[in-house]
C-alpha cells in the first residue's frame, strides 16, 4: 500500500532542532524525534522560550527546560528546523502604535 | 510515513505515572495520568493546578479530574513545573 | 440517578503496554449523580450534582454554586453547561 506524500514531510527533520509555535502565543524548541498524521510532535531536549507576563504574544529572553515532551497536534501552528533560521530587522521599521 | 517515536504511544507509556500538562493559556496541570481517549482528554489523580499570572504562581490541589484535551499544548511526562527552573540565557 | 450504587466500580480496560487504564469515559460514568466541581476556562468553578452530559462535555448540573476567585456569586437549581468552555470536571473527596 502506498501512502500519497504529505506536506508535511517532518521525516527529514528526525534528529535535527527544530522550533514549534503554537496557538495562543507558546514556543518552544527542541530535538525532533517523532511525529504522527496529526502533527502530534515528540521533542527531545526540549526549551521552552518564556513570554512577557502582561502579553501572551511578546517572547521574552528567559527559557525553561522541559525535556522530552508530547506537543498536541490541534494547537501547533508552526513547525520549522533550526537550521538556516536567521532571524532578519524588522522590514517595517518602528511597529505603529495601537 | 510516521515518525519513529509516536507521540501518543509516549503518552500511553506514561499511564501510571506523573505527567504535566501545559494548556494553550496561562494555566498548567501536573497529575498522575490514568489514560485519555482520542481527543486527549485525560483522567488524572492527585492534581496540582497552576495558573501563572504576572502577580506569581497560584496553586490549587484536587483530587481526581477530566481534563479537557482541547486547549493541551505540551504534555511533560515526568514532569513537574517546581523542577523546572527558568534561566535568561537565551544563547545556545 | 439513583442507580449511581451500581456503577461506582471502576470499570478498567487494558492498554498495549499492558497496564490498566482508566479512560475518560469510565470516570463519567463513574461521576455521574455525584457532586463535582467543573472549572470554565474563563476560570469560574461550578459546585453541583452532575446529572447529565454528553461526548461534548455539554453537562448539566443540580443544586448548583457558582464561585468566581473562590467566592460564591450564585446558586442555581438547575444549569446547564456547554462543552466548549470547560476545562474540567473534577471530583470532590468527602460529602
Amino acid at each position: 500500500m502506498t501512502s500519497k506524500p504529505t506536506v508535511l514531510d517532518l521525516e527529514k527533520y528526525i534528529d535535527q532542532e527544530v522550533s514549534v509555535k503554537f496557538q495562543g502565543g507558546r514556543e518552544v524548541r527542541g530535538i525532533l524525534k517523532g511525529f504522527d498524521p496529526l502533527v502530534n510532535v515528540v521533542l527531545d531536549e526540549c526549551v521552552e522560550t518564556l513570554r512577557d507576563p502582561n502579553d501572551a504574544y511578546r517572547l521574552t529572553d528567559k527559557t525553561r527546560r522541559l525535556g522530552l515532551v508530547v506537543c498536541r497536534g490541534l494547537q501547533v501552528s508552526l513547525v520549522c528546523p533550526n537550521e538556516g533560521l536567521q532571524e532578519i530587522e524588522n522590514p517595517f521599521g518602528q511597529q505603529p502604535q495601537i | 510515513m510516521a515518525g519513529r517515536l509516536l507521540p501518543l504511544e509516549l503518552v500511553d507509556r506514561c499511564i501510571g505515572s506523573r505527567i504535566w500538562v501545559i494548556m494553550k493559556g496561562d494555566k498548567e496541570v501536573v497529575g498522575t495520568l490514568r489514560g485519555f481517549d482520542e481527543y486527549v482528554n485525560m483522567v488524572l489523580d492527585d492534581v496540582t493546578e497552576y495558573t501563572v499570572t504576572a502577580a506569581g504562581r497560584e496553586k490549587n490541589q484536587l483530587d481526581q479530574i477530566l481534563l479537557n484535551g482541547n486547549n493541551v499544548c505540551i504534555m511533560v511526562p515526568g514532569g513537574d513545573p517546581e523542577a523546572s527552573s527558568s534561566s535568561s540565557s537565551s544563547s545556545s | 440517578m439513583s442507580e449511581q450504587a451500581t456503577e461506582t466500580k471502576k470499570t478498567t480496560t487494558t492498554t498495549t503496554t499492558g497496564k490498566a487504564k482508566y479512560q475518560p469515559s469510565d470516570f463519567l460514568k463513574a461521576v455521574l449523580g455525584r457532586p463535582v466541581i467543573v472549572k470554565l476556562n474563563s476560570g469560574v468553578s461550578y459546585r453541583g450534582i452532575l446529572a447529565c452530559l454528553d461526548g461534548y462535555m455539554n453537562i448539566a448540573m443540580e443544586q448548583t454554586e457558582e464561585y468566581d476567585d473562590g467566592q460564591l456569586k450564585a446558586k442555581y437549581g438547575d444549569c446547564f453547561i456547554r462543552g466548549n468552555n470547560v476545562h474540567y470536571i473534577s471530583t470532590i473527596k468527602r460529602r
